[in-house]
């Protein structure tokens, strides 16, 4: 198993309140699966996957990655952790508006302490493998959405991580553009890559092998 | 590349997007940096650069103090003489006064010089050794030895076209024949600003201890002794000294200490410390506004940095992305403030070089050093750390998951941009007082009555020597023949001659004691100016006559000795009475043999020393005038009132001065009005500073309440909306706005004003008829800053009632 979860509680506090969001999470993700997580909004889903991607500490439980006990490790494990396991795609692509393609894509490596030409040929192999040659000189701006979310898929596996998160990757694509980013997890999975998506749409949370929902903070089978 | 060069990179590219922000807050920091830079030039040439010789720690000035009095009292050339028989602790002791020197003789116009009668042992005490020729030796020094003078660089270069056989020629030195015997290299104008170089005369002890000559002692610490064990082995000579010529010395207290140090007064200091601090607050300041600019675009940021941390940035890494732009500023920054430096540097050494008391000349140069550079590269690379680093470490802690989902909290961000408007607004304040406290001071000064007519005098200074004027009824003949061609010039209205200009430099104080007044302590004899003047003195420069007659034909060398005293000193010595008539003595109440002086008049106070000025001792300092024809004086000043612009006659006063005598050249040909001016050069130029950093920090505070206000009213405009939508006024939003920053404004006023407490304290030495703690002064900073702080949050709170719910709601 990549991922194992046991009895885990999230609580928001707001105004003094405390919210449950998730509650007694049990769950186990195998190596190389590709699984879907529904579910109505405010269901806790995002925060789920904040707690996979190891971006919310603030749980209870057990949190077992790759074999670490991420309820024991300290901040600097955890975030030695998330750099070499974990990989992030966002609904709102969130690139740098400030940054190249190229170089959007070069910022996790940067943060891995690659060396340049390292750095250089894997940008160069990503834009090569989404076909992004032709627009590595240009900013987010002057991309499409769908291919400003190609970059950000390609920018969440460039460093090749073992687990791939998805928050609601074609939440703000049309339809044929959504299908070609969930051909490419499709793909991605196929490799031998571990993917978790939060959607709300049900034929894209189709094409995983399985589909958990959550309501109210509480896992269960879709 | 490593992390720091792609942040870095990362950051140029930022800021080339925002080029607005990226100019202001250059621009922000370069003032901050080069107003700190140039008071650390200033600080460095004055109190840290060495001396341009070999081992400059190692030389050191010797003098005297007085228990429980004065200190920095010059000895005697006889005590100097008897130290050298026994010195020990000091190599080469040396000794020199600075005086006229009129060069003659060469074919050119007779020219003065600043020159130093100096000791052979001077020239191995600054250890440097002549470019051309040789250095006089101790023989020279001897009486009746063949004269000799060594010169400067730059007159050999100037007035001898740098000719290489210069050496061995005979030129005239204040009218006696002298022989150029070397030429010193260039930079060595030692011990002052000198440009000539003439042996001390040594004369037998006896004759030398009633001249009673006053010298700069210095000389070179022995390898491995101490200042300590130096001045323990002069205080063992000066007790000795004192043993064998009691009430002769000048002190019973030995002082040595390092060369540099007898040129910078504790009040220099003092004032340089108060400007560099105040520059400090001004690039603190700096700091502040541009870290407040990078917090508020951070937060404006704060998803792109949400999803770097999701990315794999670590909190330092984030931060040191956002500490990145700010070095970037800071080097940009950089370069502009060290040329704005240079510049300012350069033109405040010129003002200062010019003034009328000026420091020695390795102190008004301005160089750039590589250790100024390395000042420079630090105090920027600080900024740039002070100014990212706080937002950049604040932001960092905020970027998580979280925030990009939710929007975040920005209240610890808002805390942080508070704390900093208080200490801007704080530090402001003080430099306003501080500014405030200094114009007061220098237009007290300007508006300053001397008691003398100003404008419309042209003054000069001349001097004469034994070898053309061997004695005083040939100086009083010259001087007669002078002031009556001056007065007969056109466009002359009157003129005179007198030992002192009134608030000149080359006044001296004497102790007075009137006959029949009891003064309990002799020690303490009061004293006052004594100005020796010829006919139409008083006219000249307009000093009424209160009593009594002016001095006249009347007043001869033969004829009774007289004086005329200051109305201020006729009242408190005669209180009722009729001072004309009385007599006193110039000398302290316990001795007599001063001569018996018949008062003849008394006239208006007159500030009769430029010192009277800034020291506060102001018009009542007693003065006493006596005739040139009976005290003959051989360095005089010239006044001329003049019915035109004084300066008009400026030549017509030289070519007067060569007919009488070709040999006598005059020098500080000026009006008064800006000898006055010249004056209150470092005054002035303290306050110039003050007001400009205060200035610049109030509109540096002002900028940083502003975006503070502007940025919260951004950020609540959909509460200001949902405010209007439910019926608030437009006052109501005003006073919501107005409200967020008073609270701010009123911390840092009081927080600024007591930190001007310690600016007041520390300039009051320096002030001119005003308190450290003048109210006028500090109401009148607090009241402006408020002013501006008033007219910063207008602008916002208008911004504020434009919003429309509707739209405001829409798209929040």
């Amino acid at each position: 198993m990549i991922v194992q979860l046991r009895q885990l509680d999230r609580i928001h506090v707001q105004a003094g309140l405390r919210v449950p969001v998730l509650r007694e999470i049990h769950l186990d993700i195998a190596e190389g699966e590709f699984l879907s997580i529904v579910g109505p909004s405010g269901s806790g889903k995002t925060t789920l996957l904040n707690v996979l991607g190891l971006m919310d500490h603030d749980w209870s439980g057990e949190y077992w990655l790759d074999g670490s006990a991420v309820h024991q490790a300290g901040a600097r494990q955890r975030q030695a952790l998330q750099r070499s396991a974990v990989g992030f795609i966002f609904q709102h692509y969130h690139l740098l508006d400030d940054l190249t393609v190229a170089e959007n894509l070069e910022l996790p490596l940067s943060y891995r302490d690659l060396p340049s030409t390292a750095r250089r040929e894997r940008v160069q192999a990503a834009l090569a493998r989404f076909g992004l040659e032709g627009k590595k000189g240009l900013y987010p701006a002057q991309l499409s959405g769908g291919q400003q979310q190609l970059v950000a898929v390609a920018r969440a596996v460039i460093a090749r991580p073992r687990l791939l998160l998805a928050d609601e990757p074609t939440g703000a694509l049309h339809s044929s553009q959504g299908r070609e980013i969930m051909a490419l997890l499709t793909e991605l999975n196929r490799e031998g890559m571990t993917i978790v998506q939060v959607t709300h749409n049900p034929e894209f949370a189709a094409l995983a092998a399985r589909t958990v929902e959550l309501r109210d903070g509480v896992l269960g089978a879709a | 590349m490593t992390p720091f060069w792609f942040e870095l990179r990362l950051a140029a590219r930022a800021l080339l997007r925002s080029p607005a922000f990226a100019l202001t807050a250059v621009a922000m920091l370069a003032a901050g940096l080069g107003a700190c830079l140039y008071m650390y030039g200033a600080v460095h040439a004055f109190l840290l650069r060495p001396m341009p010789l070999p081992e400059p720690e190692r030389l050191v000035h010797l003098e005297y103090g007085q228990s429980g009095g004065f200190g920095n009292i010059e000895p005697t050339l006889a005590d100097f003489v008897e130290f050298e028989r026994t010195a020990s602790g000091v190599d080469d002791l040396a000794a020199f006064y600075r005086g006229t020197v009129n060069f003659s003789g060469d074919g050119e116009r007779p020219e003065r010089f600043d020159g130093a009668y100096m000791t052979a042992s001077g020239f191995a005490a600054f250890g440097v050794a002549p470019l051309l020729g040789r250095t006089y030796a101790r023989s020279d020094e001897e009486p009746g030895a063949e004269r000799v003078v060594v010169i400067g660089f730059q007159l050999w270069r100037n007035r001898f076209a740098g000719d290489p056989g210069v050496v061995g020629r005979e030129i005239r030195i204040n009218g006696r024949p002298s022989t150029i015997i070397g030429v010193m290299p260039e930079g060595f104008r030692f011990p002052f600003d000198d440009q000539l170089w003439v042996p001390v005369q040594r004369h037998p002890p006896s004759v030398a201890r009633a001249q009673g000559v006053n010298v700069d002692v210095f000389g070179r610490l022995a390898r491995g002794r101490s200042i300590d064990e130096a001045q323990a082995a002069l205080q063992a000579q000066l007790t000795r000294l004192n043993e064998e010529y009691p009430g002769q010395v000048g002190g019973d207290l030995a002082l040595v200490k390092p060369y540099q140090e007898e040129f910078v007064g504790d009040q220099t200091r003092r004032i340089l410390t108060v400007l560099l601090v105040a520059t400090v607050l001004v690039l603190l300041i700096a700091c502040a506004n541009v870290a407040h600019l990078l917090l508020a675009r951070g937060i404006a940021r704060t998803r792109d940095l949400a999803v770097r941390n999701a990315l794999g940035a670590s909190r330092s890494r984030l931060a040191l992305g956002l500490a990145a732009e700010a070095l970037l500023i800071a080097a940009l920054a950089l370069p502009i403030a060290v040329i704005g430096a240079q510049l300012g540097g350069d033109a405040t050494m010129a003002a200062v070089r010019h003034g009328a008391d000026p420091p020695p000349f390795w102190m008004t140069e301005w160089r750039l050093e590589l250790s100024f550079l390395g000042v420079a590269f630090a105090l920027a690379l600080a900024s740039g750390l002070f100014a990212g680093l706080l937002p950049g470490l604040r932001l960092a802690r905020m970027a998580t998951a979280q925030v990009m989902r939710e929007g975040g909290d920005s209240g610890g961000m808002r805390t942080i941009g508070r704390v900093l408007i208080v200490a801007e607004i704080a530090m402001s304040v003080a430099l306003l007082v501080a500014a405030g406290l200094m114009v007061r001071g220098v237009l007290a000064m300007q508006s300053f009555d001397p008691g003398v007519r100003i404008d419309h005098i042209l003054t000069a200074r001349l001097g004469v020597f034994e070898s053309t004027h061997p004695d005083d009824a040939a100086v009083l003949e010259f001087q007669r023949r002078l002031r009556e061609e001056l007065a007969a010039l056109p466009g002359v209205r009157s003129a005179t001659l007198s030992s002192a200009l009134p608030m000149g430099n080359q006044g001296s104080s004497t102790a007075i004691a009137a006959e029949g007044q009891v003064i309990a302590d002799p020690a303490r004899t009061p004293l006052a100016f004594d100005v020796r003047v010829s006919e139409d003195y008083f006219r000249t420069f307009e000093i009424p006559l209160v009593a009594g007659r002016r001095f006249d034909a009347r007043d001869r060398p033969d004829s009774e000795p007289v004086v005329i005293v200051s109305r201020h000193y006729a009242e408190r010595t005669w209180p009722g009475e009729d001072p004309i008539g009385r007599t006193l003595r110039l000398d302290r109440a316990d001795r007599t043999e001063a001569p018996v002086l018949t008062v003849v008049g008394v006239v208006g106070d007159v500030a009769q020393n430029a010192s009277a000025v800034i020291d506060r001792w102001a018009v009542d300092r007693p003065a006493v005038y006596r005739p040139l024809a009976q005290v003959p004086t051989r360095f005089v000043s010239i006044a001329l009132a003049t019915e035109g612009p004084p300066e008009a006659l400026a030549n017509a006063l030289r070519d007067t001065v060569a007919r009488v005598d070709a040999d006598t050249p005059v020098y500080w040909v000026t009006s008064l009005r800006k000898a006055l001016d010249d004056a209150m050069v470092d005054h002035r130029l303290v306050g110039i500073l003050l007001v400009i950093f205060g200035l610049f920090s109030l509109a540096l505070a002002a900028s940083g309440l502003y975006a503070m206000l502007a940025f919260a009213v951004n950020q609540r405009t959909r509460e200001i909306g949902v405010r209007r939508a439910l019926g608030a006024s437009g006052q109501a939003i005003v006073a919501m706005v107005a409200a967020q920053g008073f609270r701010q404004l009123a911390i840092g006023m009081v927080l600024g004003l007591l930190l001007a407490l310690g600016f007041g304290s520390a300039l009051s030495a320096f002030l001119f008829e005003v308190s450290g703690t003048d109210p006028a002064s500090y109401a009148v900073a607090v009241l402006a800053f408020a002013l501006v702080a008033l007219i910063a949050s207008v602008l916002p709170a208008r911004r504020a009632l434009a919003v429309q719910p509707m739209e405001a709601l829409r798209h929040a």
